[in-house]
């Protein structure tokens, strides 16, 4: 008897120990919890536990940045508790499907971009966005970029693709292959009528890595996520894919003003299980909306060049079948 | 500088950020010394409690956690075989067999006053040369890694006992089961069979925790009837800690072994993408190789312990130092610190200590300070670690069990990686049971990825030819390195084995 | 003189097997570029080499097994005793093996609480000597460690463990 006491006694004072840590460590934190008890109740009161949110990518980048600002924001609107869980591995098809198979309650969440549509058209995954029930869209990220040292001989695109054309294969360029900057590249090639050596380097921070290390002579990254490198003069731009000029960087044009017609939207995009309650992802959509429209939500992306832009589920869908076509016909040009 | 450093400090000597260091570092002990819980996961699932705090106070949290949860890894290791974090494999290597001597407090002492100088000498490290260091750093591209990774496998005839042959066997399957699931570069999957769970591969920690705990507790059931006597009785009493529970001769004699596994931490830390896994084995095998007496390696001596104790410790500072200066994360952890600092506003980058030196002052001085709270919480515990070994096996063992139950929903929030586990431990009982070695398994999973990846990138940046893996000056000496190497270990048993049969024959 | 040389035959021959059906398995991967060294390299390069190394331990195996032949039946003769208490102990562990198992099948749908006590008891039950095999300890023990557990990581933590038909 005697041992199990002391067995208890270490599981007791270890429990402690830690319950003490984490208060103290709690003292400072605003909760963002509210929700008590762990009965389920109706719809109407959703969420009455926590919300289970999966970001297929690993943390320090891009998808887990945006959702977890998001996510923060989010967890006020809906009162709730909202937790951001990374699973990593396959070019995000291991989250993805992750949530496709689990309970359709309201209380698993995918929160991903359009590399959905690319996983489905190369097959490395089995489903598309089509299987989710879709809940919209809150941040747009229209920042794609070419960036290069700050040395390059690369001064705009012009520059670029003459190079390119006198030796064909030689400029190499970096990408993840298979991934959204891949599309990217396979597009410029095609519209340019110009050959690069693409090489695989990896996620968003191997690419600066190899950037800063001078293995690779272009990268094709969000602009938000360089800005400091370009701030510091170690990088320079030429130029992003988007519409007009982004109201972040008035100074860097765009690749249609330099006469390429490439424009690339990166949308990040929430959707649920299939047969999940309507009310939910209606009161989870109507969270999202009320939070793009919010000022402080606005301030705090924008210092990362992203857009706080609505799509109700509708209009996400829309846009994923027009933005699939589109891809798609790049994929059959690049073959 | 020096005006930053005393801002850096001011920032953080207050009660409440002070308390924040402490809880941090004691929760990351914890998460440290639990077998299949890991510091990564200590930050993971603190990361979004720092939301709500100003920046100094966050980071004064998770950097406790990251170095709590660096350096409990040994008490498990030394206590009971199973490295608690992939980090202190090395240590079960001397550590256990110096407490099955009764020599607990001993192994504990080396650990914690190895851990911190080496902590130590890494933040002072990334303080004072982070970026020339991180510049460095950045010479290292596919062709470097490679040759790197390729030198750090040949240590697995150091790093095994027995059968050359049966330890290169073990090192192939565990390189098999990096292959299993999507591909580098291509991305589709390899080595499925057909199973979706398997796409995403094996993680690291299943993987570690089922090899050897699973296995041990099944050799533990194996031998049921010699349990039932409390033979740990004895090693209590003589697991007191008398001073620091190392005298200060014994380490100045291991000050070489030493500083050779310290670099070793930092230069692996510093790279990105290697960490605290490789370096204690590196360092262990590094200093087996260097001793004068290699052949007391395992037995519990002293050289074991110091060299991977030191070397997981100063892989801390190692990883921070590409973080805090360039903006790259050098592992999971300092990915997840990265994250972090953008949740806070911090646009990690070149520019971040000049246009936030303050905070970054501030984690370094937390980095100072958790190294000391660390020590001063495994001097204050030790008494209450030991005691853990008079806890009945049959106890300790289903609930380390159910634990890592808990550590595979943390890890990637599966519960394939439960079953991993399971697998992985039949795994390692069944190479217990027919003699093959586990750690060169450990080694080549973790350097499978390295290996395989850069080959691969580096072959598509030479179109296709092998020279600059040889012709590119650093990944020439590494791969120069690696053939000297495997000549030497080869003259080694050469001769080992012309005096055994010499022996006999006299 | 020790080892037994049979086993290493026996899980060379397994080996064998597993670096044949990996070199099979590697013809099968898809590639998305197109290159000399593609996706079934490394693995190949691996399945060959784990081929030959399992070939050259059976056969050192077998000739030692040769040499050593008359050690080794004296060794089985001396073990005859103890093999009847072996028995019953591989039994534990294949049972052990099936009880975690079940454990992690019924853990999604009963939840973590109940598929943990439920295992720890049935677990530390089994591994427990004879004479310390005491109900209400382990219970104790089972029931306070899973609660413990489970309210810790999710009510603290947030970490998302299966509630089961508790949530």
């Amino acid at each position: 008897m005697k041992k199990s006491f002391k067995l208890v006694a270490v599981i007791l004072v270890a429990l402690s120990m830690l319950l003490a840590a984490c208060s103290s460590s709690n003292e400072g934190s605003t909760s963002t919890s509210s929700s008590s008890g762990n009965s389920d109740g109706g719809e109407s009161n959703y969420p009455t536990k926590p919300i289970n949110i999966i970001v297929p990518a690993g943390a320090g980048g891009d998808t887990d940045r945006n959702t977890r600002i998001t996510a923060e924001y989010l967890a006020e609107e809906l009162d709730g508790n909202l937790v951001v869980s990374n699973v990593n591995g396959s070019g995000g098809t291991v989250g993805a499907q992750q949530v496709l198979d689990a309970d359709p309650d309201g209380y698993n969440v995918l929160a991903f971009h359009n590399s959905t549509i690319i996983n489905s058209l190369l097959e490395l995954a089995d489903f598309g966005f089509e299987d989710y029930q879709l809940a919209g869209s809150a941040i747009t990220d229209l920042s794609n970029s070419f960036i290069v040292n700050a040395d390059s001989e690369f001064t705009d695109l012009q520059s670029l693709i003459d190079a390119a054309k006198e030796k064909p294969g030689e400029i190499t360029i970096a990408t993840e292959t298979g991934a959204f900057t891949h599309l990217q590249l396979l597009a410029f090639q095609n519209l340019t009528d110009t050959e690069f050596k693409i090489v695989d380097v990896g996620s968003a921070s191997e690419k600066t890595t190899a950037l800063l290390g001078g293995q690779i002579d272009i990268i094709p990254t969000q602009l938000g996520l360089v800005q400091e490198y370009i701030e510091s003069g170690d990088f320079r731009t030429l130029g992003v894919m988007s519409e007009e000029r982004l109201a972040g960087a008035p100074d860097v044009p765009t690749f249609v003003e330099q006469g390429v017609d490439l424009k690339f939207d990166k949308f990040f995009y929430w959707g649920f299980p299939k047969d999940t309650p309507q009310e939910v992802v209606d009161k989870f959509s109507k969270a999202l909306e009320i939070v793009t429209n919010n000022p402080e939500f606005q301030k705090e992306i924008e210092p990362h060049l992203l857009n706080a832009n609505y799509l109700s589920p509708e209009e996400l869908f829309e846009h994923f079948e027009k933005t699939t076509e589109e891809y798609k016909a790049l994929l059959d040009a690049a073959q | 500088m020096f005006d930053l450093i005393i801002e850096g400090f001011s920032l953080v000597l207050n009660f409440h950020t002070m308390l924040l260091i402490l809880g941090g570092t004691l929760l990351g002990l914890m998460f440290g010394l639990i077998p299949g819980l890991s510091a990564t996961m200590a930050v993971a699932i603190c990361l979004p409690i720092t939301y709500g705090m100003g920046p100094v106070e966050g980071f004064a949290l998770l950097i406790g956690l990251y170095i709590g949860g660096s350096s409990g890894g040994f008490i498990p290791s030394v206590l009971l075989n199973l490295p608690g974090t992939p980090s202190s494999v090395a240590t079960t290597f001397d550590g256990y067999p110096m407490a099955q001597k009764g020599l607990a407090g001993r192994a504990f002492g080396i650990s914690i006053i190895t851990s911190f100088w080496a902590g130590l000498i890494s933040i002072i490290v990334l303080v004072l040369v982070a970026e020339p260091l991180a510049k460095f750093a950045l010479n290292f591209g596919p062709f470097e890694f490679f040759a790197v990774a390729l030198l750090a496998l040949t240590l697995i005839s150091s790093l095994s006992e027995g059968s050359l042959l049966k330890a290169l066997i073990a090192a192939l399957l565990g390189l098999t089961f990096a292959f299993v699931g999507s591909a580098p570069i291509d991305a589709y999957p390899r080595f499925t069979f057909g199973m979706n769970e398997l796409s995403a591969g094996f993680n690291m920690l299943p993987v570690l925790i089922g090899i050897f705990a699973i296995s041990e507790m099944l050799k533990i059931i194996e031998n049921k009837n010699k349990i039932s006597t409390p033979g740990s009785q004895l090693n209590i009493d003589q697991a007191k800690i008398k001073g620091l529970g190392w005298p200060l001769k014994d380490f100045w004699k291991q000050k070489w072994n030493f500083i050779r596994s310290t670099i070793i931490g930092l230069g692996i830390g510093i790279l990105p993408g290697i960490g605290g896994g490789t370096a204690n084995l590196v360092a262990y095998g590094t200093a087996k190789k260097q001793s004068k007496y290699p052949e007391k390696f395992g037995t519990g001596i002293d050289d074991g312990v110091v060299a991977s104790e030191a070397s997981n410790n100063a892989t801390i500072g190692g990883d921070m130092v590409p973080l805090i200066s360039l903006g790259i994360p050098g592992d999971t952890v300092t990915a997840m610190l990265l994250g972090g600092l953008m949740l806070h506003g911090l646009q990690p980058g070149p520019l971040l200590i000049e246009q936030n030196g303050p905070i970054v002052y501030s984690i370094y001085a937390a980095l100072f300070i958790a190294n000391i709270f660390m020590v001063i919480l495994l001097y204050l515990g030790m008494r209450g670690f030991v005691k853990m070994l008079s806890i009945e096996k049959y106890y300790l063992y289903p609930i380390i069990i159910a634990l890592c139950v808990v550590g595979a929903f943390g890890v990637n929030n599966r519960l394939f990686d439960a079953f991993a586990l399971l697998g992985f431990g039949i795994l390692g009982y069944l190479m217990v049971k027919t003699k093959f070695p586990l750690v060169p398994l450990i080694l080549g999973f973790i350097l499978g990825p390295l290996l395989e990846t850069n080959l691969r990138r580096g072959l598509q940046l030479s179109d296709g030819s092998f020279m600059p893996f040889v012709t590119e000056p650093i990944s020439g000496l590494f791969l120069l390195a690696t053939v000297l190497s495997i000549v030497f270990s080869v003259i080694k048993e050469r001769k080992s084995r012309m005096n055994k049969s010499a022996n006999i024959a006299g | 003189m020790h080892e037994n040389k049979s086993v290493d035959m026996i899980s060379s021959i397994v080996l064998i097997a597993v670096s044949i059906i990996l070199f099979i398995a590697t013809f099968s991967f898809r590639a998305m570029t197109v290159s000399d060294i593609g996706p079934e390299f490394l693995p190949r390069i691996v399945a060959i080499t784990l081929f030959i190394l399992s070939i050259s331990l059976f056969i050192k195996a077998y000739v030692q097994k040769k040499k050593e032949g008359e050690i080794q039946i004296a060794e089985e003769i001396e073990s005859v005793p103890q093999k009847e208490s072996k028995k019953e102990i591989y039994l534990l562990v294949i049972t052990t093996l099936i009880l975690i198992v079940l454990y992690l099948i019924v853990l999604p749908s009963l939840g973590f609480l109940i598929a943990t006590t439920v295992y720890l008891y049935i677990q530390i039950y089994l591994m427990a000597p004879a004479d310390k095999r005491n109900h209400i300890k382990i219970g104790l023990v089972s029931v306070l460690s899973s609660t413990i557990i489970y309210f810790v990581f999710r009510n603290v933590f947030y970490l998302m463990l299966p509630s089961g038909i508790l949530g």
